[in-house]
Order: C-alpha cells, then structure tokens, then sequence
C-alpha cells in the first residue's frame, strides 16, 4: 500500500542531487532548476500514479522537468517586464543554491539554445532516447526535432569548440549503432 | 572505431562531465520535500477515494476549517443593503463584476508567481465585496477566440493555462490575440456569468498595486517562516509592507504550510481581500477620495460596464462592511480542476447578486483579528 514511500526515499535519497544537475542543464544554469525538481517529484508522487521501479520513476521526473521547464520559459515570455522584475527579486535576494552553481562554459553556452532546442540536445545526447522518443516526449514532429537538434549541435560546437561534423555524426552513430 | 569513440566523446561526454559537476555542486534534497509528497498523496487518494460527490464535501471540510482558523467573523450574513439602488454608479445591474488575471512565472528566492486568476464582485448597492479565486489549472473545453481583427479561431487547449501557452506559441500576445478577453470569453461561457470588465496585469503591476495598499494587516494562524522568500512573520495579527504580503501570499517554501496551488490560491485570495479592505479603510477615512488605479496594469480589457477597482473602492467604500474571500469550489482531477455542482451553486448566487455561498464564503476580512 506505502510501497511509493521507500521508492521516493530512495529517489531523494540517490538521485536527487543527480536530478538538480540534470535540470541545471536542461535550464542552460538558470537559478530555478532546484524548483523545477522539486516540483517535478511532488507532481509524480503526489498524485496515485505508480512506478514499476526507481529507473522508471526518474525517467518520469526527468520528462516532467523538461516539460515544465519548457512551459514555464514560454509562459515567462509573454511579458518582458515580468523578467525585469524577476532579476530586480534575484538582485534583491540571491538565491544560494545559485551561488553554488556557478554558470560554467558549457551551462552558458547551453543557455543560448532555445529551451525547445536545449531540451532536444538534452534528451538525445544525455538520455540516450531515439529523434523519434525524443519527438514523442516533447509532442514535436521528428523532423521538428532533427532540425533543433542540428541547430543546436552548430552552436554548441562552435561555443564550445567542438567539431561540427563530428557532433552531428554522434547522432548518426547512436542511432544506427 | 577509435574515430567513432572520438566522435561520441565530442558532445555526449562534454554533456555527461557538466552534469556529473553540477550534481556534485547541488545542494542536499529540501528535508520536508518527502512530508509535502505525503501531504499531496492524501489528498490526493481522498479525492479519488470520496468520488465527485464526496470530494466537494472533502474539500469544504478541510478549506472551511483551515480558513475559519485563519480569520473567522462568524460566518454573519450581511444586512440587507439600505442604499438606494439608483444611486450606484451602475444601477440596475444587482452587482459589478470584474475579472482580474495576473502573468507570472516563478522567481529564484522561493516564491511561485504562477498565474493568479481572481473575480472580484461588488454589490450595487454596497456593503460587500467578494475575491474569488480561481485555480489556474481549471479545465475548459475547445473554445471560440475572437482575435484582435474580429476573425473567430477555435483553440484546443483544455486548461486555461494551455491556452495562454497556446496563444503564445502563435507571437505576440498583445496584438493578436487579446489573451484575457479568450480567458474571460472561456470562463463566462462555462460558468454563465457576465463580466463587466476585466484587467489583465503583470507580477510588476501587481506588486506596486499592494505596495501602494501598504500596510496591510495579516491575521495568521501559523508563524510564516521561509529564508529563501525573506519571510519571517509570527502567528496572529501582522502589519506588513506590500512586498512581504506579496511573499506571503506566492512563496513556495514556507515551512509546514501547503504548497499546492489550490492552497496558494487561498492565500491570494486572502492578500488581495486584506490589501483591499486596507484601501477600503483608507477610503473611509480620507472621506472617499480616489485611492488610485489600484488593479491597473500593463494590459487591460473593459466591455460592457466600464469599471475599476478603484471606482469601486471610491463609490463604495464607505459602504462596504465586509470583504470576502475565497476559492472557486473545483474538484481535483489528476493535474487540473474541474467544475463541480458547488461551483454552479456558486455562480448562480453570482448572478443573483447574493453574498457568495457558504461553498465559497471561506471567511471574511472586516476589523479586528
């Protein structure tokens, strides 16, 4: 009956530090990735849904952090103001756990993809999943998806001085292994 | 082989070492996230538990309590008003209603800012007022949009949060669509309820709204503690500034209390009843000057009777003895809310202009603590 409750101490317990790392990517380093974790494991547990296992219940969160963050960008963008004000906030009372999270090179430069573009390399490139997974867990055409993916990858290798064509061979290689 | 093993390292394991770093740099897991899952999954399996029925019986037996132990006068009904109808700036209309949305997003410092959807009800002929929330996640079917150009589209979102991320996939907000007069078109036509204006605002606007309705008392009955929302407030009767009522009403981190949205939606509701009597008050004793454009923002839509908060907080004022508040009765149903017969007992007693129902009069502001 409480079997969800060893499961979610293990999931804290293991990975959440994995997941905050996770969401910090998938923001490109925004300060909020902690929240979004948070919220992702009270929207998965906090309802009756069941998790065959703690694999299957961390792949869930990490699907639901990169659709809410998604959501969340897209909504913020709607007032320009509204960001203003949300960096006068931060200004105001810094957060610590974005102290403790410095933006490195690869979270700045992961930071000036769009978030739908982020969230592609992220779940390809460090999830392992398929254009077509890839497609289905962000209710986006495959084709869709090659095409942020190859844009993507043309920015992040040019930030971060990586090889164009051998970044974008990478999807080539793990999709026909 | 080895050029392909080069090949895979190029970006998979550039990603792999950043997220192995940032994990290293996380901070440990917030202790009472396991105690707000547990708290969510009760409520949760009561719901699903008790059925459409029992769950709208549920939910007045957990709000109504958790309210009346936050500020409770009693739960009188207000007199009959004694004001001559004619003499409202509306007459002949029982009641004026506005709709009021606010875009938001979350904030670093621990507070959500989700979008807050409040209708405020005024009686024509004075002595109350009402602030109902409304749950942002509240489901709606395919509806009728008319754009800014007059052409109809039918969107398919189902929430009407989907809608306003819809709308925004499609440009710019502002000119194409007016967003809030979909929103406000979507809950008129589910609830049967007639807006006489409507104001949309940003977090900007609504802030300096409540800073301008500063002080503003709080009557609490648990201390209110959160360090990453600055927020340190002692259980009972508090004066705060606009910002800390502001915190108070939107932080996500306060600990012990319920995070989720139908109970952050209390809280605003309760926040804007309070920063509406403090103007209230104002307007009493400044002998019913203009208190401002209390709820104006960087957006808003007026039809039909053309009104504000501030000429209601101007002509009523003095009259008004009573401020409710509460939130839309809606039943959980798995990530949005959905109407339920309270809410039609709700809105019809909108639509006869009678204080709101007890299914929705949670408490009420007036003097004292």
């Amino acid at each position: 009956m409480n079997a969800w409750k060893p499961q979610l101490s293990e999931l804290i317990d293991a990975r959440y530090r994995a997941l905050v790392g996770y969401a910090v990517l998938v923001t490109g380093g925004d300060s909020h990735a902690e929240d979004l974790v948070q919220d992702a494991i009270l929207g998965a547990y906090g309802s009756l849904r069941r998790f065959e296992d703690i694999e299957s219940a961390e792949a869930y969160v990490r699907r639901s952090i990169v659709n809410r963050h998604i959501d969340t960008r897209r909504r913020a963008n709607l007032v320009p103001s509204l960001l203003r004000r949300t960096a006068a906030l931060r200004a105001a009372a810094p957060d610590p756990a974005v102290a403790a999270v410095a933006a490195t090179d690869v979270q700045r430069a992961l930071a000036s993809l769009a978030p739908r573009e982020r969230a592609c390399v992220v779940l390809r490139h460090m999830d392992q999943l398929s254009t077509r997974e890839t497609a289905v867990a962000l209710g986006l055409a495959e084709g869709t998806v090659k095409r942020y993916l190859a844009d993507a990858v043309a920015k992040l290798a040019f930030a971060l001085d990586i090889d164009h064509h051998s970044s974008t061979e990478v999807i080539a290689v793990r999709k026909h292994p | 082989m080895n050029t392909e093993h080069t090949k895979r390292k190029s970006l998979s394991d550039v990603l792999d070492a950043e997220w192995r770093a940032a994990a290293a740099h996380a901070p440990a897991a917030d202790p009472t996230l396991a105690v707000r899952v547990a708290r969510r999954r009760r409520r949760s399996l009561g719901f699903a538990v008790a059925g459409a029925v029992g769950a709208v019986a549920l939910a007045a037996a957990v709000a109504v309590p958790a309210f009346a132990a936050l500020r409770h006068d009693g739960g009188e009904t207000p007199p009959a008003s004694t004001a001559t109808p004619s003499a409202a700036p509306y007459p002949g209309y029982g009641s004026t209603s506005l709709i009021v949305r606010y875009v938001s997003a979350a904030d670093t410092a621990g507070t959500s800012l989700l979008d807050g959807i409040l209708f405020i009800q005024a009686s024509d002929s004075g002595r109350w007022a009402s602030v109902t929330s409304i749950p942002t996640l509240t489901a709606t079917g395919p509806m009728t949009c008319t754009l800014n150009d007059g052409t109809q589209v039918v969107t398919s979102a189902t929430t009407y949060r989907g809608l306003f991320a819809e709308i925004s996939d499609r440009g710019d907000l502002f000119s194409e669509f007016d967003a809030d007069r979909c929103l406000w078109m979507a809950l008129s036509a589910d609830l049967d309820i007639e807006f006489d204006g409507g104001i949309g605002s940003d977090l900007e606007g609504y802030t300096t709204r409540l800073e301008e309705a500063s002080p503003i008392r709080l009557c609490l009955s648990a201390p209110a503690y959160s360090e990453r929302s600055n927020l340190d407030l002692p259980a009972g009767a508090v004066t705060v500034d606009g910002l800390t009522a502001l915190a108070y009403a939107r932080s996500r981190s306060i600990a012990g209390a319920d995070e989720s949205q139908a109970a952050q939606s209390e809280r605003d509701a309760y926040v804007l009843a309070e920063a509406l009597w403090s103007l209230t008050a104002r307007v009493q004793a400044a002998a019913g000057a203009d208190p401002g454009p209390w709820l104006s923002g960087v957006h808003s839509s007026q039809w039909g009777k053309p009104t504000s908060i501030a000429e209601m907080a101007a002509y009523y004022g003095p009259d008004w003895t009573r401020i409710y508040f509460g939130v839309l009765p809606v039943t959980p149903d798995g990530d949005v809310y959905r109407f339920n017969d309270a809410t039609k007992a709700w809105a019809d007693a909108v639509r006869s202009s009678s204080p709101p129902p007890a299914a929705v009069t949670l408490a009420s502001v007036d003097a004292g603590c």
